[in-house]
């Protein structure tokens, strides 16, 4: 029988480039600053008609270093500029704020835009919310105006500062990965398989088996990076989303394979069946997880009303370190595959010299 | 012995496999006990819980897939469990594996579709009748009943080469069967529901339709890899 160890196995290149790339991620991942933010703004409600200071909370922003900071505050389509600023420090900043708003003026809340030349604009929508009195015209209250600010953009390398999210966006170039790694190593096992069963060459049998393991290491390190993520971010560890129940359900096909391949004592006999048994799993899961998350909604971007992924949630920096993330995992991963199949292919010659 | 066509050799397989079935009524009657008395458990936790009249639709009908699936389980292995080593040697030689193929599935799916059946009167009488659309309620059950048939007819076959037990068809199957269970008891509980639903069932049947058709063609791919020796 060939047992002779696939040449791709061989190569060095690959696991180089691979820890290349998870050492970038890991460093640029967690060197790179978050962008700046208004965190929250107090006190959260006011009473129209009353003088109220309002204190906005920036997030790695830079109020008093800037110097042009203004401050903007939105409500029903019209714009109230803010004179009279008080920059505490980089992070706090202060204003006297009243109003006297229309009563044909839908709504009663405000989006708080700070707009200067180095954190370019950030806001916080629906951020303050008034209570409605009677307008009285003998007040003068702050007037709406036409806002002229200078450039929209952040100057500096940053990750996109997110409400929910905050700092563990950097999760992506970790959870995400792993379900990327999960499908192609899934997708490997599919093939040899296949081959498998069209050979009868049992070193594809061990790269099938052996990729399983792998894929199911991929799923539980997904799911628990996710459950840790989600914990913080959606405030339950086990959201009912679709694709962490596609994650949870391949996780029990696998573990039911392996189940398999331990009842069965004869070597070919126990590759064939579970090959049978990988193919047929493989294909139904497959369609389980294409077509469950278009007929729900999830939590997870790109799915039900959520926003794209490319679109909203990717920008160019992140980017710059979410590709090379899953490419350094995915082949991380294969090497993982590699050893392993090595090993079963050393296991197995000794096997056959007895 | 002159070579009979297909469909005899599948005929005579199936034959084959009613007889032994009614030759050992108890197994028949056991399998028919067991759906019975699980519905009968259900039907007494739900009464002493006070909740028999608040049953939901998609609780009525999760509950009543819950009780053909392991009525399924078991009658599908045994067909399987209950030949011997001997004569599933015989079957090797004597037939081809499509032929054995499509008789258990055929025999399989008609026994599922009449436990299923036998389950929904169960469910009519002890607890409650409450389908609003008898022609979508009668799809699903013959669709469901075929997903049901050919998943545990070729996790038994696994099982069995496995030289293993129906706990294994259980571990092995219900992983796989939880998509077409998500749409089986959308369609059972929109049939429960009213008119509106329509639309929506006919997609989700559609789709079992199709989970269906994706597993006999797989089935058919594999099976002889499973049934060599």
């Amino acid at each position: 029988m060939k047992t002779e160890i696939p040449n791709w196995l061989q190569q060095k290149w690959w696991k180089y480039t691979a820890l290349l790339l998870l050492f970038y991620v890991l460093l640029g991942g967690l060197i790179v600053p978050l962008g700046p933010g208004i965190e929250a703004v107090s006190p959260i409600s006011f009473k129209q008609n009353t003088d109220a200071t309002i204190i906005v909370h920036g997030y790695n922003t830079h109020f008093s270093t800037a110097g042009n900071t203004q401050v903007i505050l939105k409500h029903a389509k019209k714009y109230f500029c803010v004179n009279d600023l008080m920059v505490k420090d980089e992070n706090n900043l202060s204003f006297p704020f009243k109003f006297n708003p229309d009563s044909s003026d839908a709504g009663n809340t405000f989006d708080v835009i700070v707009n200067n030349n180095i954190d370019g604009t950030i806001a916080l929508r629906e951020a303050i919310t008034f209570v409605r009195g009677e307008k009285e015209d003998s007040i003068t209250a702050t007037q709406a105006c036409e806002p002229s600010v200078g450039s929209n953009l952040h100057t500096g390398f940053s990750f996109p500062y997110r409400e929910i999210l905050y700092e563990s966006i950097r999760n992506t170039f970790y959870h995400v990965p792993m379900w990327f790694s999960m499908m192609l190593v899934l997708i490997i096992s599919l093939v040899y398989s296949i081959k498998f069963l069209r050979t009868g060459n049992r070193v594809f049998d061990i790269v099938a088996s052996e990729s399983v393991i792998v894929a199911l290491l991929c799923g539980v390190l997904g799911l628990t990076t996710g459950m840790i993520w989600a914990n913080y971010t959606w405030g339950s560890p086990w959201p009912n989303d679709p694709k962490l129940n596609g994650a949870a359900v391949g996780v029990l096909i696998y573990v039911a394979y392996l189940i398999l391949r331990g009842a069965i004592a004869d070597g070919v006999k126990r590759a064939r069946i579970s090959a049978v048994y990988n193919i047929f799993a493989i294909v139904i899961y497959i369609m389980f997880i294409f077509i469950i998350p278009r007929i729900t909604d999830s939590l997870h971007p790109g799915n039900g009303g959520n926003p794209a992924f490319s679109k909203y949630d990717l920008d160019s920096h992140l980017r710059l370190f979410f590709y090379p993330a899953v490419i350094g995992w995915v082949l991380l991963f294969c090497w993982m595959v590699s050893l392993r199949v090595r090993l079963k292919i050393i296991e197995l010659k000794k096997e056959e010299n007895e | 012995m002159p070579a009979k066509s297909f469909l005899a050799q599948v005929f005579a397989l199936i034959r084959k496999d009613v007889l032994v079935e009614l030759r050992n009524k108890y197994v028949l009657g056991s399998v028919m006990l067991f759906s019975a008395s699980t519905v009968m458990i259900i039907y007494f936790s739900l009464l002493y819980n006070n909740s028999l009249n608040v049953i939901s639709a998609p609780i009525w009908s999760i509950l009543f897939w819950m009780v053909v699936l392991f009525s399924a389980v078991n009658a599908v292995s045994n067909s399987f469990f209950r030949e011997s080593e001997t004569q599933l040697m015989n079957y090797y030689f004597l037939f081809s594996p499509l032929v054995y193929l499509s008789s258990k599935i055929i025999y399989n799916v008609v026994y599922t579709l009449a436990l299923s059946l036998v389950g929904a009167l169960i469910f009519f009488i002890v607890i409650s009748n409450p389908v609003k659309l008898p022609f979508i309620f009668l799809s699903v059950m013959i669709l469901g009943s075929l997903s049901y048939a050919i998943l545990f007819t070729i996790m038994s076959a696994i099982a069995v080469k496995a030289k293993s037990n129906n706990t294994l068809v259980a571990v092995l199957g219900f992983p796989i069967l939880i998509p077409m269970m998500i749409f089986i008891t959308k369609v059972t509980s929109a049939a429960l529901g009213s008119v509106e639903h329509m639309e929506l069932a006919f997609k989700n049947l559609m789709l079992i339709g199709a989970l269906d058709l994706m597993q006999i063609t797989l089935a058919v791919i594999l099976f002889p890899y499973i049934w060599r020796e």
